[in-house]
């Protein structure tokens, strides 16, 4: 969706368009989804911050001055919201989706989001994107974003730059830090015996 | 072009986001640079790791459930915030209506204070005319003839207060009818009898 377009739909959204509140959902929500869904590894709850997403931009959106940064609003919006998440669930670890078992580490959620995103892959290849995750897991939070973003949301590289408020520069940096740190953990636990 | 500049363009160029021209310098520098094509092939390589991990799929139901799910908190958020500024929008009609109201009635109590005050002081003016009415019909019963220069002075006294506190008006028909009684009277005595500061022009005191 191009620039103008995207104005027009906010504009009849804030007019009180429910029809053209539909179109935004349909534009927006799996890109959203994915990002929370690989984030929170839990899609009850990344379907629950997408629409906690989508109503806080109901309830802004009257006051909303579109200069053509709405997309990287919106996952400003989204990518707060998993940090708030990830932040009480540290602070309050009852609440935590993560148990340990046997002294590993396993989310009760993978069952979730694995049976969704796994289900059609070789048992070796799932293997592989276990570690993977779990490599993911590991980088710092703001690593993990841009590479989530840039992956599961398809969002360009300067765009994340947007939604985190920082130079282009900064993120491609981050993100080549990142992907090298990715590299090295895969390449650990492949020499582990 | 430095290593981060470097590393920073594969990653556009690897992510598809490169320009045209740009890209045709990168592939000018790697081709030139072997140590930029090692750069440009690691980076293809850990970007691809990245694009290696499966994005979520979903059958079309599951799709239009969650759609619909997120459409309806949606659409219940619109109609709360509706009713939310319609309530708004009441109380401020009630409250306008109640503030234009108030400033109607201090309006009313404004008006009816001041015409009790102006009916109070109509009231009292038409009291002292009547009063100096009264007096000059008792003066106008004498005998102005014997009447001593003590008695004159408290007719012109009289008139004289009557006309200070509630003005000439109030006074000026009453004054000049005593006053035209008075001159009557005195052109019937002798001139030299005339009380000092009267004069046989009537309405002047």
């Amino acid at each position: 969706m191009d620039a103008r377009a995207i104005a027009e739909l906010l504009a009849r959204c804030q007019a009180g368009d429910r029809t053209a509140w539909d179109t935004l959902v349909d534009a927006y929500w799996q890109r959203l989804y994915g990002y929370a869904l690989r984030a929170t590894r839990n899609a009850e709850l990344a379907q629950d911050l997408v629409q906690e997403t989508f109503l806080r931009i109901v309830q802004r959106l009257g006051k909303y001055d579109d200069q053509g940064k709405f997309e990287a609003w919106l996952f400003r919006i989204l990518v707060n919201l998993v940090r708030d998440h990830g932040r009480s669930v540290a602070r309050h670890p009852t609440q935590s989706t993560v148990i340990e078992n046997d002294g590993q580490r396993s989310d009760i959620t993978d069952d979730v989001a694995g049976k969704t995103l796994g289900q059609q892959l070789p048992l070796e290849r799932q293997e592989d994107m276990d570690r993977l995750q779990d490599a993911l897991c590991k980088l710092s939070e703001s690593d993990r974003q841009i590479l989530l973003l840039r992956h599961f949301s398809d969002m360009p590289f300067k765009d994340i730059a947007r939604t985190m408020n920082c130079p282009i520069g900064t993120v491609l940096a981050r993100a080549h830090r990142a992907l090298g740190k990715l590299r090295i953990l895969m390449e650990v636990h492949h020499d582990t015996p | 072009m430095t290593r981060l500049n470097l590393a920073q363009t594969c990653l556009l160029d690897v992510s598809g986001e490169l320009g045209a021209k740009a890209k045709a310098q990168l592939r000018e520098h790697v081709a030139k640079y072997p140590a930029a094509l090692v750069e440009h092939e690691l980076v293809r390589v850990q970007f691809e790791l990245l694009r290696s991990m499966p994005k979520p799929e979903f059958s079309e139901g599951r799709k239009r459930l969650i759609a619909a799910q997120i459409k309806r908190g949606v659409h219940l958020k619109l109609r709360e915030n509706e009713t939310k500024k319609s309530a708004g929008r009441r109380w401020k009609i009630v409250y306008h209506a109640l503030a234009g109201a108030s400033a109607l009635a201090a309006c009313l109590v404004i008006y009816a204070s001041v015409r009790l005050m102006v009916r109070q002081v109509e009231e009292d003016r038409r009291q002292a005319i009547a009063k100096a009415e009264q007096s000059m019909r008792d003066y106008l019963d004498t005998d102005a003839a014997n009447m001593t220069d003590f008695a004159f002075d408290n007719v012109a006294n009289e008139i004289r207060s009557a006309g200070d506190k509630y003005g000439a008006l109030a006074t000026s028909e009453v004054a000049r009818r005593a006053m035209q009684k008075l001159a009557d009277d005195l052109n019937n005595n002798d001139e030299d009898d005339l009380p000092p500061g009267a004069s046989n022009d009537p309405g002047v005191l």
